[in-house]
Formats: C-alpha cells, sequence, structure tokens
C-alpha cells in the first residue's frame, strides 16, 4: 500500500471526523511570494556575509558602524523647505551678441584675413623673387669693401676665442704679489697655536715654527 | 538543468565555490514551499513566516558545507525550519512575558486577523483545533497531517522516538476531533 494511504487509513482508524476534514490550507500568501524569495533570499546572505567579514576583521569598527555622531535640530526633515525660484540662476549664453554686433565681428574678421592674406604674399612673392635671382646679382649688390671689412671681423672674433679658451695662471689673478718676502710677513702675523693646528689637520707636524 | 539533480548532487555542487549560489538557489526552490508551510502552520502570520523562512535558510547555507551525505537534506532542513519556528514563538513570548496559554490565545487572535477567516468553516476549524494543542503535539500533528511525514523521518526531525511520536499523534487527533466536535 502507498504511504500516503497508509497515513489516510491509519488517520481515519483513529477518527473519522479528523480524516474527513479538508488538508488544503486556509492561509494566503502574497503573489509571487516564491517567485521572488530565492533572490530576496541570496541577497541577504551576501549582505549578512560581508556584514560578517567586517565583524571578523574589526568588531570595534562593525559596532560603530550604525552609530551617527552627528545631531539633527528637531524635526528637521519635517520641516526641510527648498525655495528653488530663490536660487535659480538665469542661464545665459556664453556668446550672445545683437544681429549688428554679429555683422561688424564678421566684417572686421574678414577685414583682418583679407590683409594678412595680402601683406603675406606681396612679401613671399618679394623673397622668391630675390631668392630666384642669379648669384651675380646677389654679389653685385655687396660692395668689396663690404666683404673686406666683414672678414676682418670675423678673423678678430676667432682670434679673441682663441685667447678666451687658454689656460690663465691662477697667480695672475691675485691682488698682491706673493713673493717669499711678503708670505714670511704674512705668516709672522698668525699665532704658532694657529699655524700648528693647521698643520696637524693637514699632517705637517714636523715642519719648525716659522716664528 | 540544476533542478533535475538530486539532493546529494546539489550539495556537492554547493562546496565548488563558482557553482554554490546557483546550487544553493535550486535547493531553496526545491523546498521553500514545504518549508514556509510548516513554518506558517506554527507561527500563522506571513511575516513572521517570511522572518523564519530567511533564518533557516540562512543556517542552511552556512551549515551545508559541513553536511553529512548520509543524512537526508529535507529532513535536516525540516528539523532547522521547526527549531527556528519554535525558536521565533520563544522570543516573542519572552519580549511580550506571557505564558505558553497565551501564547496559543494570541495565535488564535493572529489567525482570527488573518484574510478570510471563517470560524464556521472546516478548514479554519481544524487550524483553531490545532492551535489549541501543546506545542509537540502541534508540530506532531502538522508533519503527519499536512506534510505525511514518515514516523521514521519525523523521529530525525524532532530527535523523538517512533513510539512517544505515535503516542503524541494519537492524543492530538483525538484532542482535535474533540474540538470539532464541540465546536
Amino acid at each position: 500500500m502507498h504511504r500516503i494511504d497508509k497515513i489516510s487509513s491509519a488517520l481515519a482508524s483513529l477518527s473519522q471526523h479528523v480524516a474527513q476534514l479538508p488538508k488544503n490550507t486556509p492561509f494566503s500568501v502574497p503573489q509571487d511570494y516564491f517567485d521572488s524569495f530565492p533572490n530576496r533570499l541570496m541577497e541577504n546572505i551576501l549582505t549578512e556575509a560581508s556584514e560578517q567579514d567586517l565583524m571578523e576583521l574589526s568588531p570595534f569598527l562593525k559596532s560603530l558602524q550604525h552609530e551617527n555622531p552627528y545631531t539633527l535640530p528637531e524635526g528637521y526633515f519635517n520641516n526641510v523647505k527648498v525655495d528653488v525660484t530663490r536660487n535659480q540662476t538665469p542661464v545665459v549664453g556664453m556668446f550672445k551678441l545683437t544681429s549688428w554686433a554679429k555683422y561688424a565681428a564678421a566684417a572686421c574678421l574678414l577685414g583682418i584675413m583679407a590683409a594678412v592674406f595680402f601683406v603675406t604674399n606681396t612679401e613671399n612673392g618679394k623673397q622668391v623673387a630675390a631668392v630666384s635671382k642669379e648669384p651675380e646679382t646677389f654679389h653685385n649688390k655687396v660692395s668689396q669693401d663690404a666683404i673686406a671689412l666683414y672678414l676682418e671681423e670675423m678673423d678678430n672674433l676667432t682670434a679673441a676665442e682663441t685667447i678666451e679658451n687658454e689656460p690663465v695662471d691662477a697667480s695672475s689673478n691675485l691682488l698682491v704679489d706673493l713673493n717669499s718676502e711678503t708670505i714670511k710677513e704674512i705668516l709672522q702675523e698668525i699665532p704658532d697655536k694657529y699655524i700648528s693646528l693647521y698643520m696637524d689637520q693637514d699632517g705637517l707636524g714636523d715642519v719648525h715654527s716659522l716664528n | 538543468m540544476l533542478p533535475e539533480l538530486d539532493d546529494n548532487e546539489l550539495v556537492r555542487l554547493f562546496k565548488d565555490d563558482q557553482q554554490r549560489e546557483k546550487a544553493f538557489t535550486a535547493i531553496v526552490k526545491r523546498y521553500q514551499e514545504k518549508i514556509y508551510w510548516q513554518i506558517r502552520r506554527i507561527v500563522i502570520t506571513h511575516q513572521d513566516a517570511d522572518d523564519v523562512m530567511q533564518n533557516v535558510f540562512i543556517k542552511v547555507w552556512n551549515g551545508l558545507n559541513n553536511f553529512r551525505e548520509d543524512a537526508r537534506l529535507y529532513t535536516w532542513i525540516y528539523r532547522i525550519a521547526v527549531n527556528e519556528s519554535l525558536t521565533h514563538l520563544e522570543q516573542q513570548k519572552r519580549r511580550s512575558s506571557i505564558s505558553f496559554d497565551d501564547v496559543s490565545e494570541t495565535l488564535e487572535n493572529k489567525m482570527q486577523s488573518e484574510k478570510g477567516f471563517d470560524e464556521n468553516k472546516a478548514i479554519w476549524k481544524l487550524q483553531l483545533a490545532v492551535q489549541q494543542l501543546p506545542e509537540k503535539q502541534r508540530i506532531v500533528f502538522n508533519l503527519r497531517y499536512f506534510d505525511e511525514m514518515p514516523y521514521e523521518e519525523m523521529g530525525i526531525v524532532l530527535d523523538t522516538s517512533i513510539g512517544a511520536l505515535k503516542a503524541s499523534y494519537h492524543h492530538a487527533v483525538k484532542k482535535i476531533e474533540e474540538y470539532i466536535l464541540n465546536h
């Protein structure tokens, strides 16, 4: 005999009244409850898992998670009014010009472009013409004296550069003539202890006192 | 694809991190209605049943990795559902400092607030009669009468001997009969 039939017959033998009662449920469930439940459950599980992670990382931070140290005036949110019209700034176009100004600007722009075009073309024409001429023509325009003067100046410049690059004797830059007598005079003015100290530092301890 | 797999295969899939959510969703879809009605008959309101359902399946999620494959999945979930439902009632009792009799009364009041309640209809009369039963008898009756669960499985769910379950069921049926005849 089938299991469910066995259960029903056992119940009937216990109580005919109870066995005849309807088994369907009188309770109702919101529509689509069972369709949406698995997704809702998964969201809760994942949220709980992330909270558990924080709990394991730092129970202290977890305990503070939902605490807010800031206070609000009582009934603040009930009395919030935003005056939208007061704060509205008029929207102005970036290039708002009257019609005559637009035409004037366009005319100026055209004028500038035409002037630039004219000047550029004229000068370019001259330069191109000058370059395209024969080399003899260019040489003929410069006198022989000017060329000679130019070459002489170039020679002088080269000579000056050569002098600047030569090694310089450092002693020639000193303001005092350092012969042996002068050095001796300078050293006599320095106390012995400073000279000894200097020689000790430089490993010259065995040099005799100069004074 | 997953709904065709048996419980053991779903549990095995659950242990694979890549398949966990899919396997779990398949398990939930398979058992959610049976578990819901089991819970609903104990806690009565939909809101309470929904809360308990969430807790039950969160416990299933947390415990499924350690679930022994020799045990039956739905028996284990039923057991969690019954325990969670009773814990829920216990918490309600503690919160409002009421006795067991008062809990029955509260559940009866909740039932009377349900949509379409009519105490003259046999279907509601049966529910009212079940609410008069002591807690253990109520659960045994629900599992046997509505879910048609064999005593062997019920023994696992409630951790009770088959003899004790049969006796509880017997007493429950007799009390319900008496209630139906007198109301």
